[in-house]
């Protein structure tokens, strides 16, 4: 019963994780989506592993999880750091506004 | 882990939702806490301790810190088209997907989860995916530099002529 919550629980932080990115305009909130749909992604990758029921299948499952939530971090500080550059050139409030990729 | 859960789903409708984005950031904060919960519910435990100290620790303070720093907490008017209608439109049909899901949720019901021991998790990692997490190891000091290059102002990427700047530096 739990496991099958579980896969809801995925279901819908992506669902709306994919919500944020098409309506939000501040780059901050579409950024806060992605996250959340990264964590979907994990949740339901630590969920498969143990439904598996091979403890070698979890054990390699939960290691992968492990390098998604570092690739995470990474990922939020060059965003974030994106996010900085697009504010200096006075682009920070919409995302409407950052339509070029050149400074 | 329910508990975990609905609270979970409720951070995502305040992080999609939410004007004032202090308050994004907060929701963030509880949904990684919940899902720290339920990781440690199922079993995960080494994963659970590092959601707790790398999503909450460290992520959400990123974003806070970016909010203060560049002074943008509030958010204004989506400029998206249909802008309500299509939230109330997808609010009603995420109801309808979740009452059948909810009905049927019984029949997924699986093999209880059995994890394994954080010694198993470590082995896997040090030993199948060692060159995984020696690339994650350089990818984080490239975007290190990265971070550093990107932060900079323009005109300490492409400086200016000598002459200039001696001027400048003279007074």
């Amino acid at each position: 019963m739990t496991i099958g919550i579980l896969h809801l629980l995925a279901f819908w932080m992506f669902a709306s994780g994919v919500a944020g990115v098409v309506i939000r305009r501040s780059p901050l909130a579409v950024f806060m989506s992605i996250e959340l749909m990264m964590n979907a992604a994990n949740l339901l990758i630590v969920v498969g592993s143990g439904s598996a029921g091979m403890e070698a299948v979890a054990s390699q499952g939960l290691a992968a999880v492990f390098i998604l939530i570092a690739l995470g971090a990474a990922e939020v500080a060059v965003g974030l750091a994106v996010m900085m550059a697009l504010a200096r050139d006075g682009k920070g409030s919409s995302l409407d506004r950052a339509t070029t990729l050149k400074g | 882990m329910l508990v975990c859960a609905l609270v979970a789903a409720l951070g995502c409708v305040a992080v999609v939702l939410s004007r004032d984005l202090l308050r994004a950031a907060l929701g963030l904060l509880i949904i990684m806490l919940a899902l720290a919960g339920i990781y440690a519910g199922v079993g995960a435990m080494l994963i659970a301790a590092v959601q707790l100290i790398v999503g909450a620790g460290a992520v959400v303070v990123l974003f806070m810190f970016a909010i203060m720093v560049l002074n943008a907490r509030h958010e204004g008017k989506s400029s998206f088209p249909m802008g309500k209608s299509f939230i109330n439109l997808s609010a009603v049909a995420a109801l309808v997907i979740f009452s059948f899901a909810f009905a049927f949720a019984g029949f997924l019901d699986l093999v209880p989860a059995r994890m394994p021991l954080i010694s198993a998790v470590v082995g896997s990692l040090f030993s199948g995916y060692m060159l995984l997490l020696e690339a994650i190891g350089l990818l984080l000091f490239v975007s290190l530099v990265a971070v550093v290059i990107l932060a900079r102002r323009v005109d300490e990427i492409s400086p200016r002529p000598l002459a200039r700047r001696d001027d400048g530096g003279g007074r």
